[in-house]
């Protein structure tokens, strides 16, 4: 009984520091909403009062919604290209048998451990000297150097999954490698690719630092934001953050049960 | 943004074949084409150009480059006491917040798995990270609003009588704002190692006389090593690299590695130095991951 | 070989790598209708022969002959063969009726028309109520069925089965080997099946094919194999044997075998299998359990022992003993008759050496 409470009480100090941390996670985001709804436009205390302007404010600001029609676009793009590049690799990564492939497969996740800046300014180096103008364009092809190599692992994690034995059914019973493929490997990858397609629209919806390099005129919405940020407190940018913070959230938690890494049961 | 999953670079998983036999259905290695010359042309052939200008300076303006080859930037890196300094704040920055975030983490780690009730542990965990896929500029944003002096915690502070909170626009905010970040990082690369750990194993230790510290200690810390170690990696990258949280939250002034180069890009346009920052930017992060992720891979291997 | 094989397998090999064989240069006909059984252990190469007469498994040398036609390097899609998988292979995304269908889909066959076969499928192995439902829904036994009649709704001339029992439990498993067996006889297929387990082989065959380190190490009947095993390690794998070992020679230009102190020499020619023997060449004693007499039915036997009761156990039609002949020489025994001496006790022991079965010791051999 007395080791029982003993055990009991020291495991109060972790559910603490896990309650705490939460609280820490949480804490400033819901300032962030806190302030958007308050009619003040300075972020003191005490509050106002309720009010929607800053919501009013930022749907009527055009520059606002050209970079969210912006981002939008970047990121069904990069979703898309990235998903669709990162299946066609994944599948050659699982089935095919090369020389050097443990080598090919380690350095295909390599962009995700260079920080995002040196990618942003060697690409800006890149297209400089190739003489390319910055746009849109640019900012898509720069957002895919991660997003590709992440898409690929998400798919393949899934094809390691599918036995190979479905596919080798297929070509007995008369497909041959496309066939199988559309047939048998797709159907049974689409959830996986789906979820490659909300995380990677997510990043690069989110993502700053190489759209920030690599485009001038035609802004994204992170841009947006740092600029409003940069150039003076303007309450908006709460009722913006609040509106992306819970959009990433919902599309996070739509792909939760891969990302806690239970994705698929036996069927 | 690394990791949402374990990193494993990926064996290939089945013996097969020597490569010069006929293989009868093919050997479909061209899925690989776009996603390879893609990579090829926008990210390898990009970051070694860029690395290559460290040892050119420029000619005139812009990207006109003297010929000949100079180590005349790294001396100017390592004598100019502006740069040295950045580089140490870096430094200094990236340990602190690895070693913050690491204690917290396993902490959250640690309780989740061990503790909280396994129907809501997969709850727990995602309340924890899911942060870590929402925009890094707001999270910033958010942490400067709440930081700030006239912002809520200090006025908090001022109602207690503790005094007001001055620590937005030092690095002591950019510290904070990325252990955070690395909270999450961590407690996923955490999760996913002490989620593997048998509780029999467990149970086991208790049965043959092992204290809660023993167990732990013989136990639980070896078997989730990889985890840390790999977590902590990719904290330390994260860190050392990261330009939006210093410049949000510890300001312009005393700046950090990755200011400088964005610096030197963009407001003197000087090629060779931004790439003399993102040479030793990237021979840094080398040195000090690759000693760590050999590490996590014996402990996997042990396994 | 005649037109009456349908499968031929020429000094077939599969190599991994530079120094593993997994078949070593194996020849094998199988004749049109048999159901003809690969034995072997784990690692045996059985499984990579079956999949290489599939196409699935590249062969690094020899050919395979399907209907006298070189196949060698045809991909399966284009043989006449169809297989079934250990873990049945059914596609979880789709429904039963559309997993049977598969083959006839990818013939290009309307949809109406296949769906219909798939039905009549169905009816054959009883289970039309399933069509609509997903593989994971069904059970181990109805999983092995929609299996079977997948790979046989194209009318395959041989159907190849890899261990397609081995997950099911003991009950379920006999109950589907006698399923196999008369699907086989009524539908006249030719069935090339891998397995494990002996039993289940020496049940099922007209043939069985026992194989060893990736080579052939018999090719024969149920009754040959068992009876007439030709070297040490089919006579060990295939039921239970005692094995003694010893060296032939020549005495008086008779051939003699000699055993050992305990058990003596014989004249040769009262064994089994002894035209291949020389003298001076080491061989080997197989005596199947139940050849060996006990009590006082081993009296009349031509040779005798006696040795000391170690265990008895009962097991149901049998009874199993084990006579200690030497310390540390024991000898298993099948009786059908609980023996009279008590454990620990003397027992004597007999057999006739025309149950005998000689084997030359460089035959095969275990590895």
């Amino acid at each position: 009984m007395v080791e029982g409470l003993k055990e009991r009480l020291g495991r109060i100090p972790l559910i603490l520091t896990l309650a705490l941390t939460g609280a820490v996670i949480y804490l400033p985001i819901l300032f962030v909403v806190i302030f958007s709804f308050n009619s003040g436009r300075f972020q003191v205390f005490p509050l106002k009062g309720f009010s929607l302007v800053w919501y009013q404010k930022m749907l009527s600001d055009t520059a606002f919604m050209d970079a969210l029609r912006n981002s939008v676009i970047v990121s069904l793009g990069v979703g898309v290209v990235s998903t669709i590049f990162g299946f066609l690799g994944a599948y050659s990564l699982v089935k095919a048998e090369f020389r050097f492939k443990d080598l090919l497969s380690t350095l295909l996740i390599t962009p995700l451990a260079v920080p995002g800046v040196l990618l942003a300014i060697s690409l800006r180096v890149y297209f400089y000297s190739l003489g390319w103008s910055f746009s849109l364009l640019t900012v898509f092809l720069g957002q895919l150097i991660t997003n590709v190599p992440l898409a690929l692992m998400v798919i393949r994690a899934r094809l390691l999954q599918i036995p190979l034995s479905l596919e080798e059914a297929a070509w007995d019973l008369g497909a041959g490698r496309l066939r199988s493929l559309a047939e048998v490997i797709l159907p049974m990858t689409i959830p996986s690719m789906i979820v490659s397609m909300l995380l990677t629209f997510t990043f690069s919806f989110d993502e700053f630092i190489i759209a920030y390099f690599l485009t001038q005129f035609e802004l994204t919405l992170p841009i947006k934001i740092w600029a409003n940020l940069i150039t003076g407190y303007d309450p908006t940018v709460n009722a913006i953050g609040t509106i992306v913070f819970f959009l990433s959230l919902v599309i996070v938690f739509f792909g939760q049960r891969f990302i806690l890494g239970k994705p698929y049961q036996k069927g | 943004m690394a990791s949402i999953l374990p990193l494993s670079a990926g064996k290939s998983n089945k013996p097969q074949a020597g490569g010069r036999e006929r293989r009868i259905m093919g050997n479909p290695w061209y899925g690989l084409i776009p996603a390879v010359s893609y990579l090829l042309f926008f990210y390898l052939i990009p970051v070694v150009y860029l690395l290559s200008r460290s040892f050119k300076i420029t000619q005139g303006s812009g990207i006109q480059f003297a010929p000949g080859l100079t180590l005349a930037n790294y001396i100017e890196f390592f004598t100019a006491r502006t740069n040295y300094l950045a580089y140490a704040r870096s430094m200094v920055i990236s340990i602190l917040v690895v070693l913050f975030a690491s204690l917290i983490a396993y902490a959250v780690a640690y309780t989740i798995v061990f503790i909280v009730p396994k129907r809501y542990q997969q709850m727990t965990l995602l309340l924890i990270i899911a942060p870590f896929w929402t925009s890094f500029v707001i999270r910033a944003f958010a942490w400067q609003l709440l930081l700030a002096e006239a912002g809520p915690v200090s006025a908090f502070l001022k109602q207690v009588g503790v005094g007001s909170l001055k620590i937005l626009n030092t690095h002591v905010a950019t510290v904070i704002g990325l252990t955070v970040f690395g909270v999450m990082m961590l407690t996923l690369n955490l999760y996913s190692v002490m989620e593997n750990i048998n509780p029999n194993l467990l149970a086991a230790a208790a049965d043959l006389g092992a204290r809660r510290w023993q167990t732990f200690k013989e136990v639980v810390f070896p078997l989730s090593r990889p985890g840390l170690l790999i977590g902590a990696a990719l904290t330390f990258i994260i860190s050392f690299g990261d330009y939006v949280v210093p410049s949000l939250l510890g300001g312009g002034v005393r700046i950090v590695l990755s200011q400088a180069m964005v610096g030197a890009m963009t407001t003197s346009f000087n090629i060779p130095r931004a790439s003399t920052y993102a040479m030793i930017m990237l021979v840094t992060i080398l040195v000090v991951t690759m000693p760590i992720l050999r590490l996590s891979r014996v402990g996997l291997n042990t396994e | 070989m005649g037109s009456n094989s349908i499968v031929e397998l020429q000094d077939v090999t599969k190599r991994y790598g530079e120094s593993v064989v997994a078949v070593d240069a194996i020849n094998l006909s199988v004749r049109r209708g048999e159901f003809l059984t690969l034995l072997g252990p784990s690692g045996c190469g059985k499984t990579t022969t079956l999949r290489m007469i599939a196409g699935l498994e590249t062969v690094s040398s020899g050919k395979i002959l399907i209907n006298q036609e070189d196949v060698t390097y045809l991909p399966p899609y284009s043989r006449n063969t169809s297989m079934m998988f250990q873990d049945y292979a059914l596609f979880p995304h789709m429904s039963i009726e559309d997993n049977i269908a598969f083959g006839l889909k990818m013939r290009r066959v309307p949809r109406d028309e296949r769906l219909k076969k798939a039905r009549e499928m169905l009816e054959f192995i009883q289970l039309p109520h399933i069509a609509g439902r997903k593989p994971n829904q069904l059970s181990g036994g109805q999983r092995q069925r929609v299996a079977l009649v997948r790979s046989l709704i194209l009318q395959p001339e041989v159907l190849l089965l890899d261990e397609p029992l081995g997950a099911l439990d003991a009950e379920l498993r006999r109950q589907m080997q006698v399923e196999l067996k008369r699907n086989q006889q009524q539908l006249g297929i030719t069935f090339i099946y891998v397995t494990h387990d002996q039993e289940e082989a020496l049940s099922l065959s007209d043939r069985i094919v026992v194989m060893n380190g990736g080579r052939v190490e018999q090719m024969d009947t149920p009754k040959m194999i068992y009876e007439q095993p030709r070297t040490t390690f089919v006579a060990s794998f295939i039921g239970r044997c005692n094995l003694r070992k010893g060296i032939a020679e020549a005495k008086e230009g008779r051939l003699v075998v000699f055993l050992d102190a305990v058990l003596g020499k014989f004249p040769a020619a009262c064994f089994n299998g002894v035209e291949a023997i020389q003298p001076g060449q080491r061989i080997a004693i197989a005596l199947r359990p139940e050849k060996i007499r006990i009590g006082r039915e081993a009296e009349n036997c031509q040779t005798k022992a006696v040795g000391i009761l170690k265990y008895t156990g009962f097991l149901g039609s049998i009874v199993r003993i084990v006579v200690e002949l030497a310390p540390g020489d024991e000898v298993v025994v099948e009786s059908q008759a609980l023996p009279e001496a008590q454990v620990g006790e003397k027992i004597s022991l007999g057999w006739n050496c025309d149950d005998a079965i000689v084997l030359t010791e460089n035959s095969g051999g275990d590895k």
